[in-house]
């Protein structure tokens, strides 16, 4: 039963007129109302209008199933829905359970959707990308028939030990911020293992020291990788070390020329100064004796009053290669090196004049 | 009693353009015939499925094609609704009418179709709009200017007529998936208003509401065209 037919309430009463939901007595009392009050009369009017302009609207579906063509379409695949339906036997609660009947969900599912086959190809392929290469190092150490043993906090590593490693690999992964890298080392004997850790750990930095300094057990990648993990450590004096004898005995170039692009916030200590030296008097290797000469001469620039002073065979070794180096940059930057040092040994007050 | 008046007694009163026949109207036979198929249906008759099936499922094509827009979209749901007709076929007890236990199911899928096109806009397939539309929207300035001189309609009228259309669509689009669904039974498929709460299994109250709200966001986005 409607409410008494008010202008407050004539808005939706006329709704209902027009979508034909009165009774024929609330239609009679609606047009009574609208004879004497012209405000409703073209509430009313506008109601009627909007609902002629919505029935004049051309139909979704007239315009897209005028032949009715797809209504058959649907009926057919219907069918042909309820057939595969009454075609398979009744499965049992289990059955769900089954292989076979996630395989074919999922057959369906990609047949009908292949936005979705295409994403999860996607995903497999990215994993297969990314843990494929982690999972074959983990099945691959087993391969020697031992079992592979994670240390996150490395064990400690005897020296008889050390001289029997076999790296497997060494992974370097440098930090967004400051902070030193992470390093992994694989180890395939003397049994498998993975040191994980920064070069803060001791035992990882004495093993990497190892390598830097042992050329004939250690390829060049590994020489070179353990060098760039190091480097944040070059103060510490193990390090140093490894790194001095990497400069003065190393095969590889690159790696001597790396160890001294290492060295170079340790230029100072005695050692190191001493291995560049070495370096700058005898490397075959031109690139070699520029680093050094550019290290010795920006120590010699900076004017770094903790620097242990050059001594006279340091002077002896610039000289000679002012004269007798084959590469012209060399010969002209010692005598800058030279130069640089006579100005220093004016302004020193104690100076004896053992520079030129 | 008439088919007319049958549909109307079961509170089902085709609309729709005018002079356009009755969209039920004929579709419906008589509920005793239609529970010896739903019986025999019940029993495992395929065929008496299938004809309750051509009986209803013009009407739900329709439903799905004007609330989605799409003919892929309606194609889903009309598979879906009908799979679930089928299976739950068994469990109908005669408790309403067999057309109002249809709607509950095939409004319920459309309105889940609605509620995830909006949450996943980009997931849906595109809305087909009317062919008139197309039309036009797909002929340059030059052919509109052609068709324009050379067309023996007005072409004053038709660019109104065109503006009005999608006016109307877009409006239509506004509607929250209930209303939108309450509309278009109401104003395309002709149920009167109890029987879409029926349908909605909820009051007729609750429905008049959703058909005032419905009107008056139509009418205020619709009221330049007057």
């Amino acid at each position: 039963m409607l409410p008494e037919l008010h202008c407050s309430n004539f808005e939706d009463r006329a709704v209902l007129y027009a979508a034909g939901e009165l009774s024929v007595a609330e239609r009679a009392l609606v047009d009574a109302h609208v004879r004497q009050c012209a405000g409703c009369a073209a509430i009313l009017s506008s109601e009627l209008e909007l609902r002629e302009a919505l029935a004049s609207r051309v139909q979704p579906a007239d315009a897209l199933d005028r032949s009715e063509h797809l209504l058959a379409h649907c009926r057919s695949e219907l069918f042909e829905a309820l057939d595969d339906a009454a075609a398979q036997p009744e499965r049992a609660w289990y059955s769900a359970f089954l292989p076979w009947r996630w395989i074919t969900g999922l057959r369906h599912a990609f047949v009908f959707h292949p936005a979705w086959s295409a994403a999860t190809m996607l995903i497999l392929g990215l994993l297969a990308g990314t843990a494929g290469r982690e999972w074959y190092r983990q099945i691959s150490l087993p391969a020697l028939g031992r079992p592979v043993v994670t240390i996150s906090a490395p064990a400690p590593i005897t020296q008889q030990e050390l001289e029997k490693i076999d790296l497997d690999g060494i992974r370097v992964e440098p930090q967004s911020d400051s902070a030193d890298p992470k390093v992994e080392l694989q180890l395939r004997s003397p049994k498998p293992r993975v040191m994980q850790g920064t070069p803060d750990d001791a035992e990882i930095r004495r093993v990497l020291a190892y390598v830097i300094g042992h050329s004939h057990q250690f390829d060049d990648g590994a020489r070179l990788d353990s060098i760039d993990a190091l480097r944040p450590k070059a103060n510490d004096p193990q390090v140093r070390a490894a790194m001095s004898e990497a400069l003065r005995h190393d095969p590889n170039p690159a790696v001597r020329l790396k160890a001294i692009e290492a060295l170079r916030g340790a230029g100072s200590e005695p050692d190191v100064q001493s291995a560049i030296l070495a370096a700058l008097a005898g490397d075959d290797n031109s690139g070699v004796r520029i680093q050094a000469l550019d290290t010795l001469f920006d120590q010699l620039a900076s004017g770094d009053s903790s620097s242990a002073p050059l001594d006279d065979q340091a002077v002896s070794i610039l000289r000679d290669r002012m004269h007798n180096d084959s590469n012209s940059y060399i010969r002209s930057r010692s005598a800058d090196a030279l130069g640089r040092l006579a100005s220093l040994d004016e302004d020193a007050p104690s100076s004896g004049g053992r520079h030129p | 009693m008439s088919s007319e008046a049958m549909a109307d007694s079961q509170g089902i009163r085709a609309l729709g353009a005018p002079g356009e026949a009755p969209a039920l109207r004929g579709e419906l036979s008589s509920g005793a015939e239609d529970r010896v198929l739903i019986e025999r249906a019940q029993s495992g008759d395929r065929a008496a499925f299938e004809v309750l099936v051509q009986r209803y499922d013009r009407q739900v094509l329709r439903l799905a094609l004007n609330v989605l827009g799409s003919a892929e979209d309606a194609q889903d749901i009309y598979q879906e609704a009908f799979l679930k007709i089928y299976r739950n076929l068994p469990r109908f007890r005669f408790d309403c009418a067999f057309y109002t236990w249809i709607y509950r199911i095939v409004t319920n899928v459309c309105l889940d179709h609605l509620r995830r096109r909006r949450s996943h806009p980009e997931d849906q397939a595109p809305v087909i709009h009317t062919d008139a539309s197309d039309e036009r929207r797909s002929a340059d300035f030059f052919d509109r200017q052609q068709a324009a001189g050379g067309g023996e309609s007005n072409p004053e009228r038709n660019l109104l007529g065109l503006e009005i259309g999608n006016k109307i669509e877009a409006a239509l689009q506004a509607l929250s998936p209930r209303e939108r669904v309450v509309f278009e039974m109401k104003h395309y498929q002709g149920l009167k208003l109890r029987a879409i709460g029926e349908a909605l299994g909820t009051t007729e109250d609750t429905v008049k509401n959703s058909l005032f709200r419905a009107t008056r966001k139509l009418r205020s986005q619709l009221s330049g065209l007057r």
